[in-house]
């Protein structure tokens, strides 16, 4: 039985990662129209940012690296949009263009994390060593820390689209562009921060994961990958709707991985894909138009 | 000096030529109707006014400014205030975060309460929904909404579409009195029609725009009382 319970908690550890990434691409999806396939490199970008901090400070003090990190990636989105996006909106089809462009850009910046930081992985540290043990029951800290800081960020977002003003303009962009030109909202601003967002939800599942997987310039690619999966599976633009496909392919990760071997994930996530898109041609929960 | 003023303006979609030469303006506190047959350029010619296209030739001017240099985010600051016939509403909002989403020109951002209760006040129907999303309200519930969430901008200058369009005899009368009722506030307004008399009894005066000319320009009582005119315009 108790395995049972950790293999639940293992793949809310993994739901906790897929939604932070695939909440980021489709709230970059939602409001600006854009597939970004740089996602996986903001991802990256933050685990190497944290890392140098936490070489480079004489006391590196975890909550303290983070919170730079995370100012920094709000930072690294806002550029990201200002260099790759905003240019190629001028052009006539952009929306396909785009999509190019973002896959330019994360070689790009896949291959300068090569020339600078070298093949080599690199190890960050947990946020807490050590783990709790209830009987049989063995759950680490990091872990538990990992569910609830993807909870705590969710719901966080959730309350920044609700209640504040600038979320109210990010739904509005996503739902009617015509409609927010008309009551002068300032696209372009709506637009930058929606990447500054998604930047810091990259760096967020970036520093949260990568203690596992150890730090190389390639380590985004799997990740944006079955971001990708839960963003169609759960409806494109519906945030709601990545939540429940994340924890469904979390859940399904671990347990295929478990019984059957980790090769079977995959191949099981694109069946579910498939099954649910004949059923359901937009996702578990539709759009948000 | 007239409040708005279109000089010479030529819009294009693409190679077409939709609209050629207007020349048309709207004094302070009057309410002018542009009526046209469908497809003539009507709407083309408001977008145009309100930045969301832009012209190829000629100047949009607003109160001695070029409307036409300017970003839409600048002329809804100036008050110039589009209320668009299809809709444009946030359908996974509520009414009321929908007015909100009016107000989001920062000469309107203390006004908010005022202005919504001014809303609620011309259209008690809203205060009643206010709660729902706008996807699921009607078709004069959503015409309502599209002014009401115009007025919430706080407008001098208001260009409506088709305010008539789709809606049922009866709510059509109570649309065109709330019109009414936000010219006697004071507000300036222009009014694109197909063909509702309605239209021309509020109206200081009328134009009538067909194939992207304007051919006809004069008071509305004159359109009224020629039996030539009430043709061309109202097919009666």
């Amino acid at each position: 039985m108790a395995i049972y319970v950790e293999l639940f908690i293992a793949g809310l550890v993994l739901s906790s990662i897929y939604s932070l990434m695939a909440v980021g691409l489709t709230l970059i999806y939602g409001v600006t129209k854009v597939l970004n396939y740089a996602q996986g490199s903001l991802f990256t970008l933050g685990a190497y940012i944290a890392f140098l901090m936490f070489n480079n400070f004489p006391y590196p003090n975890y909550f303290i690296v983070v919170i730079l990190t995370l100012i920094f990636m709000a930072g690294a989105g806002l550029l990201f949009e200002k260099i790759f996006i905003y240019p190629v909106r001028r052009l006539p089809d952009w929306n396909f263009i785009v999509i190019i462009v973002t896959l330019g850009a994360a070689l790009l910046i896949d291959n300068l994390f090569l020339v600078i930081f070298g093949p080599l992985q690199k190890t960050l540290p947990r946020a807490f060593s050590g783990s709790f043990n209830l009987g049989i029951l063995r759950i680490t800290k990091h872990n538990l820390f990992v569910i609830v800081v993807a909870i705590s960020v969710l719901l966080l977002l959730d309350q920044f689209l609700s209640k504040t003003r600038m979320g109210m303009n990010m739904r509005a962009v996503a739902q009617s562009e015509i409609g927010a030109k008309i009551v002068g909202l300032n696209i372009n601003k709506v637009y930058s921060y929606s990447f500054a967002i998604a930047g810091i939800l990259a760096g967020i599942a970036g520093i949260l994961l990568t203690p596992r997987t150890l730090i190389y310039p390639l380590v985004g690619w799997p990740v944006f990958l079955k971001g990708l999966v839960v963003m169609v599976l759960g409806g494109l633009g519906s945030i709601k709707g990545t939540l429940y496909a994340a924890v469904i392919l979390g859940m399904v990760e671990i347990f295929v991985s478990f019984f059957w071997g980790a090769r079977w994930a995959m191949p099981i996530f694109v069946l579910i894909l498939i099954v649910v898109l004949v059923f359901k041609p937009k996702g578990l929960a539709g759009t948000w138009e | 000096m007239s409040m708005l003023k279109t000089d010479n303006i030529f819009t294009y979609y693409g190679e077409v030529c939709v609209l050629k030469n207007i020349n048309l303006q709207v004094e302070d506190g009057e309410l002018v109707s542009l009526f046209g047959p469908n497809g003539h350029g009507k709407s083309t010619l408001l977008k145009t006014i309100c930045g969301l296209i832009k012209p190829v030739k000629g100047e949009v001017i607003y109160n001695d400014e070029r409307l036409d240099k300017m970003k839409m985010t600048e002329i809804v600051e100036k008050g110039v205030v589009y209320v668009p016939e299809d809709r444009d509403l946030f359908p996974q909002m509520t009414v009321e975060e929908n007015l909100l989403m009016g107000s989001n020109p920062k000469r309107a951002r203390e006004m908010e309460i005022r202005n919504m209760e001014y809303v609620f006040d011309l259209f008690p129907k809203l205060k009643v929904i206010r709660k729902q999303f706008a996807s699921t309200l009607s078709g004069g519930e959503a015409r309502m909404l599209t002014i009401g969430r115009g007025l919430m901008s706080n407008p001098d200058f208001l260009a409506i579409d088709e305010p008539s369009l789709g809606l049922a005899p009866n709510l059509r009368k109570d649309v065109f009195n709330s019109i009414d009722g936000i010219r006697n506030k004071g507000v300036s307004i222009l009014l694109v029609e197909q063909s509702t008399p309605l239209a021309a009894e509020i109206a200081d005066r009328i134009y009538l725009l067909e194939e992207g000319e304007i051919t006809f320009s004069g008071k509305s009582d004159k359109a009224l009382s020629d039996e030539q005119l009430k043709k061309l315009f109202f097919g009666v």
